[in-house]
């Protein structure tokens, strides 16, 4: 079975890049799973816990209607085909998603995981995520080299969340550590610093994942209040990554940790722009309260963070999108990550950025950009080697 | 703060300003320098603002030290001497590191609030943005501004 793109030589030029999907999800087929790596303390709460979407001792009730709801959870247990909202094994992966799209490579996170950071408690969500490290490590990074693994962190307690960072990131294929947008305060608050210390360290990216703003503890889907419905979420919550960006700049997070990417996944990207002529505008005048902050915000966010392609609105014509984005720090904002399997995930061939991207953006949003953003995974250079050889070791 | 301010103009008014060289009116020209006044008439925290032809200058009294500027924004052309005297953090080599400095002599243009040296005019968030400064000598108790020579504040006595 061939899977590297540049074994191929009828691939066009922009096919033959290889291609790294920064964002996949996975979850266990089923919750017994994780018992093996949670202590027996915990074995009870997380079975009799509310399952499929939250499986936690604290029920997370979105207060706006959701018509999918119920599907996902259904989804989750089934078969794990594309269309679910995760993948449940590294064979249907591989088989359904890497090598269906000639994938080199796949930054792989729990589904659910991110969710833990919304739960009330801190005993559990600390117990739960170094053991969702530790079955991720096991079940996918071990079966497939291909698939490179993101770290879930009780940030309620920033601690335990250092050092399971640091345990987890002795695997070599852990590349980032995994955030919800979803959260009690910006992530530029000095709570949340060690945590971002612990990843700099490491060499780890941080991925701040859209999709649990509103949950548990963390704030409501928009400053101002609960959406009503699931249309109304999904275009208003975006304000809620504005926040994290804009505090993390502000507060000299890059400035502490100069090498640090930051990747927003599933948060969309047309919005930035305008908001960065106003963050730029802004700096001028309020410079004093941050001075650590010496350059223009755009710079310093067209150099730190990157976005997913997955949750790129198609814009029409797609050159107004182009440039839209080089009115800020040039265009290399973008790295191709689907959110795949679900239902609305790009795969290269019908990806809205990668049909329209200018060709001299190709390799940074296939593979260039995400092995920048994650100094890691430049341990897995050669992708095209790596890739043959995994195939056929992991069956 | 209080602002003085005179406003006649440079030109054919007993109340203006005095210049070097009656030219203004023939040429368009602006003359060597003006005088603004008693120094005594200004007391420190106080500025002035003068016109000169067509443009305006403010003149601050910092602790003693004398400082004349444009008065206008380069960004939107507010009228920059009616800003608020200030301080400013220093650009940090480190989050939080504040250097509180330039204390009295950073000018916020009371519109967007762009922070500017009054000893070089020049914007805090980028030097290469400036306002045109002119130095301001002390002759026999009065306070000339000197229009053609480049520069900032001066002492002088």
């Amino acid at each position: 079975m061939t899977t590297t793109t540049t074994m191929n030589p009828s691939l066009t030029t922009a096919a033959s890049i290889p291609t790294i999907d920064a964002d996949v999800h996975v979850r266990w087929q089923a919750d017994e799973d994780i018992l093996p790596y949670l202590s027996a303390t915990w074995h009870e709460r997380w079975l009799r816990a509310p399952g499929g979407h939250t499986p936690a001792g604290l029920v997370v009730r979105p207060m706006y209607y959701d018509p999918d709801a119920a599907a996902y959870s259904a989804a989750m247990q089934g078969p794990g085909t594309v269309g679910a909202a995760a993948f449940p094994h590294p064979d249907v992966l591989a088989r359904d998603w890497l090598e269906a799209h000639n994938l080199a490579a796949a930054v792989i996170s729990c589904y659910d995981s991110p969710l833990i950071a919304t739960y009330g408690d801190v005993d559990y969500p600390v117990e739960v995520a170094r053991a969702v490290n530790r079955w991720i490590t096991d079940r996918f990074l071990e079966a497939d080299a291909r698939l490179f693994g993101s770290i879930t962190v009780a940030t309620q307690h920033v601690e335990e969340a250092v050092r399971e960072i640091h345990r987890a990131a002795r695997h070599p294929r852990m590349v980032q550590v995994l955030l919800p947008a979803g959260a009690r305060m910006p992530y530029g608050h000095a709570h949340f610093r060690p945590i971002f210390k612990a990843a700099a360290e490491c060499g780890l990216a941080v991925a701040i994942v859209s999709g649990t703003e509103g949950m548990g503890t963390s704030n409501p889907p928009t400053p101002s209040g609960w959406p009503g419905t699931m249309a109304e979420m999904r275009v208003a919550r975006t304000s809620v990554f504005t926040a994290h960006l804009t505090s993390l700049v502000t507060s000299g997070a890059f400035v502490d940790f100069p090498e640090l990417t930051v990747l927003g996944m599933g948060t969309g990207v047309a919005w930035l722009p305008p908001y960065l002529w106003r963050f730029d505008k802004n700096w001028k005048a309020l410079r004093s309260e941050c001075p650590w902050l010496r350059e223009l915000p755009s710079e310093v966010v067209g150099r730190h963070f990157r976005f997913g392609s997955g949750a790129i609105t198609p814009v029409d014509p797609p050159g107004e999108f182009w440039r839209l984005l080089r009115s800020v720090s040039g265009s290399r904002l973008v790295i191709h990550a689907s959110g795949a399997p679900r239902w609305d995930a790009q795969d290269p061939g019908s990806s809205f950025v990668l049909s329209s991207a200018p060709a001299a953006l190709q390799a940074w949003i296939r593979s260039e950009g995400a092995l920048a953003a994650c100094p890691r995974m430049r341990i897995e250079q050669n992708q095209a080697t790596l890739c043959g050889a995994g195939t056929s070791g992991s069956r | 703060m209080k602002t003085e301010t005179a406003s006649a103009t440079l030109a054919g008014t007993s109340s203006g300003p005095r210049s070097t060289a009656d030219e203004t009116s023939r040429s368009g020209a602006l003359p060597d320098s003006i005088c603004v006044g008693a120094a005594a008439d200004i007391p420190e925290g106080g500025r002035r603002i003068v016109a000169v032809g067509k443009i305006s200058i403010g003149v601050f009294n910092v602790g003693g030290r004398w400082y004349a500027l444009r008065n206008f924004c380069p960004h939107w052309g507010a009228e920059l001497c009616r800003g608020r005297l200030t301080g400013t953090n220093a650009p940090a080599a480190r989050t939080g590191e504040y250097n509180w400095g330039q204390v009295g002599t950073i000018l916020r243009c009371p519109w967007h609030g762009w922070e500017f040296s009054l000893e070089s005019g020049r914007a805090v968030f980028d030097e290469r943005l400036k306002v045109r400064t002119y130095p301001v000598t002390l002759r026999d108790g009065e306070l000339w501004i000197e229009l053609r020579s480049k520069g900032g504040a001066q002492e002088t006595e």
